[in-house]
C-alpha cells in the first residue's frame, strides 16, 4: 500500500490514541470529550511547538545554552507525551486486523501513528534549530546540528516507549498491595522532581551563560553529553567531542531500530488472581481511598496535583526565603494553585454513577476539602521549620469547603464547561478566602504589628463561618 | 411499585420520549420493546435520574429521592464504572456510599466467576466481565427494584442463565423488574408484560398472551414497528 494511504490511516487511530484515556474518565461526557479532544490536542501540540521552536532558535546564540537546550529536548520528548504514549503500548488497534492490509502496512501504520504523537514539535525543531545554528555558527554548523538533534530526538523516542511500558506494566496499573501504592507515588513524586531537576539544571545552565567566562565550560565538559553534541552543534570538529559522541551516535541507531520493535509489540499486563474481601468503610474515606487511587494511577494527575508540594520545593527549600515577607511571598505562590485542586478531583467523578447512589452532597465537598488540605499539608511540611504556612491552615479548609459548596449552589460543579461567569466568580471568592489572611499578614508586617496574629485571626475566622456549610446536603 | 406518568424527555430540540405513562407492579417483569433509537434507554434513565425529563415518576408512592437509591438497582447499557480502579476497590467504594452489600458483592462476583479478576483495573476486562462488574455493583444491596438495560449483552451462557435465574426468583419474593431487550427470545422468556415503544411513544401494551395471538413475538413486534416485509431487504443485501 501506498506511504500516503498508510499516513491517512494512522490518522484516525492517532485521534482514537488520544481519545480513549479521556473517555475513560469521562464516560459521561463522551460528546463534549469528542467534541473538544481533538482541538485540545492540536493546540497543545502547537504550543509545545512553538515553545520548543522559540528555545531551539534563541539558544543557538551561545553554546551553553545549546547545551541546555539539548538537555531539555531529551527530557521533554521523553516525559511530556508520557500520558499518550502509556496509552499507545497498551493498544492492540484490532480494527486494522479486521481490514484488508498486510502485517507489513499495519506495522507500518502503529509506526505511523507513533510518529504522530510527535510529528509537528520534532519536525518543526528539526528544520528550525539547523537554520538557527547556521545564522549563528556559518554553513558548517548545519548538517552536525541536523545530525545531533536527531540523534537526540531518537534516543528521546525511546526513552518515552519505554518509560510508558514502565508504567503501563509497573506502575499506572499495579493495584492490590499498599506497598504497590506506595512504590507508585514514590515513582511519581521522583518523575516530579526529575522534572523540576532538570529544569533547574536547563535554568541555571542559562542563567550561567550571562555570567562572562562561563562559556568555557562547554570547552571544559565536552568529555560529556550534552556539551560534546553542543560543541559539535557549532560545526567545531573538536576530537574529544566527536570521540565521546560516537557512543550516543550508535546508541541512536540502536535506539531506532529499538524503538520500532518496540513499538510493534504491544504491553501486556499479567496479573495474578488473589484473594479478596470487600471491606466497607464511611463514605468520605470511601471517595478519599478513591481519588487517591486516581491520582497516583494516572503520572497526568498527579503531576497537577503534586504542584503545590512541588512549588513548596523549589520555594521553601531551593530558592529559602530569608524573611517573612518572602515567606508568605512562597506560601501566596504554593496557593496560587492550591484551590484548584478540589475543582479538578469533583471533575474527575463519574457523575453518571453518583446519580445512581444515595450520596451525600455533603461528604463529597468535606472528602475534597481533606484531599486539598493533605496536599497543602505536604507542602507545608516541605516549608518546615517555617511554621509560618501552617498559620493559614485553616483559611486553606475554609476556602475548600466555601468554594465547593458555593460552586455546587451555582451548578457549577458537575459540570465545569457549563457557566464560565458562575465559574469565574467561584474561583474569585476561593481567592478571595485564602489571600485575606495573606494580605492581613503583609498588612501587619508593614505597621509593625504581630504578623503571626494577623495570619492566624482571619484564617480562624474563616474556619469557623465555613462550619456552616458543613450541615447542608 | 413503580409509576410513570406523561413522561417526556428532551435532548435540544429533539424529543425523544412523547408522554409515556405505565406501571410496574410488585412480583413482575415488565419489559420495554423497541427498535434502536426508539427511546427505551431514556425511559429507564429518566427512571433512575440520569436524564432530566417532564411529567411523574414514583416508586412505592413517592418521588425518588437521592435516600430512595438503595431501593434500586441499575444496570445500564453502557457500563458506568470507575476505570481506574479494580472491581474489589469499586464494589468497596459502592458499598461504602450505600452502606451495605460488601458480603453480597462477594457473594455474587464469585456466582459471576469474577474472583480471578478482582485485582485487575476494570480498565483492562473485556466488556463481559465489565458487564458482570455491572451487574454485581446493582444487586449487592438487595434492592427491591431492579432497572436492567439490555442486562444479558455480552454475558456468556453460565452467567446470563444465573442472572434470569436471579431476576425470576428476584420477582417471585416480591420484587419488580423494569427491563429493556430489543431481543424478542429473550423478552418472550422473561416478561410477564411488555410495553412496545417507537419514536418516543407507547403503541401497545400488556400481557404477552393477550397481545400476541397466532403469531410469534417477533412477527407481533414488526407488524407494529413496520418491519413486516422484509423479505426484498434481505434478497437486496444477498
Amino acid at each position: 500500500m501506498r506511504f500516503l494511504e498508510l499516513w491517512r490511516i494512522s490518522k484516525p487511530l492517532y485521534y482514537d490514541l488520544i481519545l480513549s484515556e479521556f473517555v475513560q474518565r469521562r464516560r459521561g461526557n463522551v460528546e463534549e470529550v469528542v467534541r473538544s479532544v481533538r482541538i485540545n490536542a492540536i493546540s497543545s501540540k502547537i504550543i509545545l511547538t512553538i515553545f520548543m521552536v522559540l528555545i531551539g532558535v534563541y539558544s543557538a546564540r551561545s553554546l551553553i545554552d545549546v547545551s541546555a537546550f539539548f538537555l531539555m529536548m531529551l527530557f521533554v520528548v521523553s516525559f511530556f507525551f508520557l500520558h499518550t504514549m502509556t496509552t499507545f503500548v497498551s493498544k492492540g488497534f484490532e480494527i486494522l486486523k479486521t481490514l484488508p492490509l498486510s502485517e507489513d502496512d499495519i506495522a507500518k501504520i502503529r509506526l505511523m501513528t507513533l510518529f504522530r504523537v510527535f510529528d509537528l514539535p520534532l519536525v518543526s525543531v528539526t528544520v528550525s534549530f539547523p537554520i538557527a545554528m547556521v545564522w549563528y555558527h556559518g554553513a558548517k554548523a548545519f548538517l552536525p546540528s541536523m545530525i545531533c538533534i536527531l540523534s537526540v530526538e531518537i534516543i528521546s523516542i525511546f526513552l518515552s516507549i519505554r518509560f510508558a511500558k514502565f508504567f503501563y506494566e509497573k506502575v499506572a496499573y499495579s493495584t492490590g498491595s499498599a506497598l504497590s501504592i506506595i512504590l507508585r507515588t514514590i515513582t511519581y513524586i521522583a518523575w516530579s522532581i526529575a522534572f523540576v531537576g532538570i529544569y533547574a539544571i536547563s535554568s541555571i545552565f542559562s542563567f550561567l551563560s550571562k555570567i562572562s567566562g562561563f562559556e568555557k565550560m562547554v570547552y571544559e565538559f565536552r568529555f560529556v553529553y550534552p556539551f560534546n553534541y553542543s560543541l559539535l552543534s557549532s560545526g567545531v570538529m573538536d576530537p574529544v567531542a566527536l570521540l565521546t559522541s560516537l557512543p550516543i551516535f550508535a546508541l541512536s541507531f540502536y535506539a531506532f531500530r529499538l524503538s520500532i520493535r518496540e513499538a510493534l509489540v504491544e504491553s501486556r499486563i499479567s496479573f495474578r488472581a488473589v484473594r479478596f474481601k470487600i471491606r466497607r468503610t464511611n463514605p468520605i474515606t470511601a471517595f478519599l481511598k478513591k481519588d487517591f487511587r486516581l491520582v497516583t494511577r494516572n503520572p497526568g494527575f498527579f503531576v497537577i496535583v503534586a504542584i503545590p508540594v512541588v512549588e513548596a520545593f523549589l520555594f521553601g527549600r531551593i530558592i529559602k526565603p530569608n524573611t517573612t515577607f518572602d515567606t508568605l511571598l512562597a506560601t501566596s505562590i504554593i496557593l496560587g494553585f492550591l484551590p484548584m485542586i478540589p475543582f479538578i478531583l469533583i471533575g474527575l467523578e463519574s457523575w453518571d454513577l453518583l446519580a445512581t447512589l444515595p450520596f451525600k452532597r455533603r461528604h463529597l465537598r468535606l472528602s475534597k476539602t481533606i484531599f486539598g488540605c493533605f496536599v497543602y499539608g505536604i507542602s507545608a511540611l516541605v516549608m518546615l521549620p517555617n511554621f509560618v504556612p501552617f498559620l493559614i491552615y485553616p483559611a486553606v479548609f475554609a476556602t475548600f469547603l466555601i468554594g465547593l459548596s458555593i460552586a455546587e449552589s451555582l451548578g457549577a460543579t458537575r459540570n465545569v464547561y457549563v457557566g464560565l461567569w458562575k465559574a469565574l466568580a467561584v474561583i474569585v471568592l476561593c481567592y478571595t478566602i485564602t489571600f485575606i489572611p495573606i494580605v492581613s499578614g503583609i498588612v501587619a508586617l508593614m505597621i509593625g504589628g504581630n504578623v503571626y496574629l494577623a495570619l492566624l485571626t482571619p484564617a480562624l475566622l474563616e474556619f469557623f463561618v465555613s462550619l456552616m456549610f458543613l450541615a447542608e446536603g | 411499585m413503580l409509576e410513570v406518568r406523561d413522561l417526556r424527555i428532551r435532548y435540544g430540540e429533539f424529543e425523544a420520549v412523547k408522554g409515556v405513562s405505565f406501571e410496574v407492579k410488585a412480583g413482575e417483569i415488565f419489559g420495554i420493546l423497541g427498535p434502536n433509537g426508539a427511546g427505551k434507554s431514556s425511559i429507564l434513565k429518566a427512571v433512575i435520574g440520569l436524564v432530566e425529563y417532564e411529567g411523574e415518576v414514583r416508586l412505592m408512592g413517592k418521588e425518588i429521592t437521592p435516600e430512595m437509591k438503595n431501593d434500586i438497582g441499575f444496570v445500564p447499557e453502557e457500563p458506568i464504572l470507575i476505570e481506574s480502579l479494580t472491581p474489589a476497590e469499586f464494589f468497596e467504594f459502592i458499598a461504602s456510599i450505600r452502606g451495605k452489600g460488601e458480603r453480597k458483592a462477594e457473594v455474587l462476583a464469585r456466582a459471576f466467576g469474577l474472583e480471578e479478576y478482582m485485582s485487575r483495573p476494570i480498565a483492562t476486562l473485556s466488556m463481559g466481565n465489565r458487564r458482570k462488574v455491572s451487574i454485581v455493583s446493582a444487586l449487592m444491596h438487595d434492592p427491591k427494584f431492579l432497572i436492567m438495560d439490555e442486562p444479558l449483552n455480552g454475558l456468556d451462557a453460565k452467567s446470563a442463565r444465573i442472572l434470569k435465574d436471579f431476576m425470576r426468583k428476584h420477582v417471585e419474593s416480591g420484587g419488580a423488574i423494569l427491563f429493556s431487550t430489543h431481543i424478542m427470545e429473550i423478552a418472550e422468556k422473561m416478561c410477564d408484560r411488555i410495553a412496545v415503544i417507537n419514536e418516543g411513544r407507547i403503541i401497545a401494551m400488556g400481557r404477552i398472551d393477550e397481545l400476541v395471538k397466532d403469531e410469534t413475538l417477533e412477527d407481533f413486534f414488526l407488524k407494529l414497528v413496520g418491519g413486516e416485509d422484509l423479505g426484498g431487504i434481505v434478497d437486496a443485501i444477498s
